[in-house]
């Protein structure tokens, strides 16, 4: 067969710290073995993968390859974008379009760039919105 | 309620090649739009609440290590020889951190140098009874 995503592990410089603020992102508990100044911490945000921080020496130098795209469930992309710039994140740059399609890059405590994408909602909206354009632009 | 995560992006180069190699690592489906020389790819889990594998192109290359990565646990196989069959589609070893007493994992990086790693699996782990050896 093939292999599962087991873990997502992020390079860090304080490990309790940024553990504390996603566990804010997804509402999800701290391990309870996890303290300050571990080499880990690790959180179970529900729906999954498992996400392992590991402290690292060097600093975060340019963009990061890799990033998560965070879905709200209920809040609205712009209610969960104020949410997380309340607990620590910072704003990137706006790429919502004008359909409503898009997102809003952040970035954690320790600068990791995350996107945050519309409600399933607005992600529909946007999708008919899209589709309602290309037709009108579609020559008779 | 609270937000979940609903893609890994990945920035590369090249988005159907390296979906392509992805989804025969995970065994995920590509989007049924994508194609060669596309801007963006995607990569649908056969669960739908598990996140999917997003690709998106830009022009700059990557230059140091990952700030984020993903750990692979061999679903049927053991550990090493997932490591062999990734070896075959294109991977290549970067740090093999296997011990001689079978604890341990091997980092890998996919074809545009993306870091990964791949863990025991679940049946290997079983063996082992001290509480940090979690990998």
């Amino acid at each position: 067969m093939s292999s599962i995503i087991h873990n997502i592990s992020i390079d860090c410089s304080d490990t309790y710290a940024l553990a504390g603020f996603w566990s804010q992102v997804f509402d999800c508990p701290r391990q309870p073995d996890d303290f300050p100044g571990d080499p880990e911490a690790m959180l179970l945000p529900p729906g999954g993968p498992e996400v392992l921080f590991i402290a690292v020496p060097e600093g975060k130098a340019v963009k990061n390859r890799l990033h998560l795209d965070l879905q709200p469930a209920d809040r609205t992309r712009a209610e969960e974008v104020e949410r997380l710039l309340g607990i620590g994140a910072t704003l990137v740059a706006d790429q919502v379009s004008p359909t409503g399609g898009g997102w809003v890059v952040l970035a954690d405590p320790e600068g990791n760039e995350f996107c945050v994408l519309g409600n399933a909602a607005e992600r529909a909206a946007a999708a008919a919105a899209r589709a309602a354009a290309a037709q009108v632009a579609e020559p008779a | 309620m609270y937000p979940r995560i609903r893609s890994i992006s990945f920035d590369c180069h090249d988005t159907y090649a390296l979906a392509g190699f992805w989804s025969a690592v995970l065994g995920y489906a590509r989007h049924p739009e994508d194609a060669p020389g596309e801007p963006e790819g995607a990569l649908l889990p056969p669960d739908d609440a598990a996140p999917n594998l997003f690709f998106q192109r830009v022009p700059e290359d990557k230059v140091t290590k990952n700030r984020l990565h993903v750990c692979l646990e061999p679903a049927d196989r053991t550990r090493d020889e997932e490591v062999e069959r990734v070896l075959g589609l294109g991977a290549t070893m970067v740090a093999d951190r296997r011990n001689a007493d079978g604890t341990g994992w091997a980092v890998l990086a996919d074809p545009e140098g993306n870091e990964f790693c791949v863990v025991r699996s679940a049946g290997e782990r079983v063996t082992t009874t001290t509480v940090e050896d979690q990998l």
